[in-house]
């Protein structure tokens, strides 16, 4: 990942954690995290804190595409279907 | 196929603990619909026992709920109970739906080399997300059930007959009907705060295999 762009979406996700209900807990793997692990994790640029961004971001585009209201969005994406 | 279906439900952390508890409305539909079923709940999701019922009942529909990664599917306390270039013969024949992380990027697809019918799990971490609001059960979670219901979906689908390119699609419907209304002015801000992670477990809910295999 672009070091500038890892950055812009670093400080992306961590905005949108802040703003998360902090009552939420986010089951992720073998654990269990806080919205403050969370932020943590993505603070730190570490394993858990990518893997967070990653969700972040994807999430992002998937709205700003329009994509999640599309009809079609089943056939464009066919279920990953081998 | 045999009207069979096995599940393991391991119960010995949050993530299992809520697995369990939704896993039981599965089995319920199960019973509806006359299946055997045999349940390897709590400590009895270990390797030894399901190789035990695999091979002596030979059911239609395994379904794994615990943890797990790109190699291998585990039960109680990390027991693994599947694993690449190990056991992966064990589920020949049957349909494998796997709520467990990562096993749709290497395991899914060595099964399936190995004889399995069909395979449906996730390429990505499975990720669900719980209200810290006291409920009596899991069940009772407004937040869990957008989650744990689409992926319930899957195995109750099978159950009723349906094929497993049915069920992964019907399953993927419900995630983006959810996700749909989590976006909405209906939705509380928890779901709305949840919504990315459903959002990752519908672009990572993979099958492989016969998508028109059927119990």
């Amino acid at each position: 990942m672009d070091p500038v762009t890892l950055e812009n979406i670093k400080q992306l996700t961590i905005a949108r954690l802040r703003a998360t209900n902090k009552d939420l807990t986010v089951h992720i793997g073998d654990d269990d995290y806080s919205q403050e692990d969370l932020l943590k994790s993505v603070m730190e640029e570490n394993d858990l804190g990518r893997q967070v961004m990653e969700m972040h971001i994807d999430f992002l585009r998937s709205i700003a595409s329009g994509e999640l209201y599309s009809e079609e969005y089943e056939q464009v994406h066919p279920n990953h279907a081998t | 196929m045999s009207k069979s279906i096995l599940i393991t439900r391991p119960k010995y952390d949050p993530a299992t603990f809520h697995l369990f508890d939704w896993s039981s409305i599965v089995i319920a539909e199960a019973v509806q619909k006359q299946f055997a079923i045999y349940d390897l709940s709590g400590q009895k999701a270990i390797r030894a026992n399901l190789e035990s019922y695999i091979s002596k009942n030979k059911p239609g529909i395994l379904f794994f709920n615990g943890h797990g990664n790109a190699n291998c599917i585990t039960g109680h306390q990390g027991n693994v109970l599947i694993q690449s270039k190990d056991n992966e013969r064990l589920t020949k024949d049957a349909i494998v739906y796997a709520r467990s992380c990562e096993v749709g990027l290497k395991l899914g697809l060595a099964l399936i080399s190995a004889g399995t019918k069909s395979f449906i799990g996730y390429r990505a971490k499975f990720v669900f997300v719980t209200s810290r609001v006291p409920v009596k059960n899991s069940l009772d979670d407004p937040v869990a059930k957008l989650f744990l219901e689409p992926s319930n979906g899957v195995p109750i689908s099978l159950i009723k007959g349906n094929s497993t390119g049915d069920a992964h699609q019907k399953s993927k419907r419900e995630m983006l009907r959810n996700l749909r209304f989590m976006l909405s002015s209906k939705a509380t801000k928890d779901m709305r705060d949840a919504a990315t992670y459903l959002s990752s477990n519908y672009k990572n809910q993979v099958l492989h295999g016969d998508p028109n295999a059927v119990v």
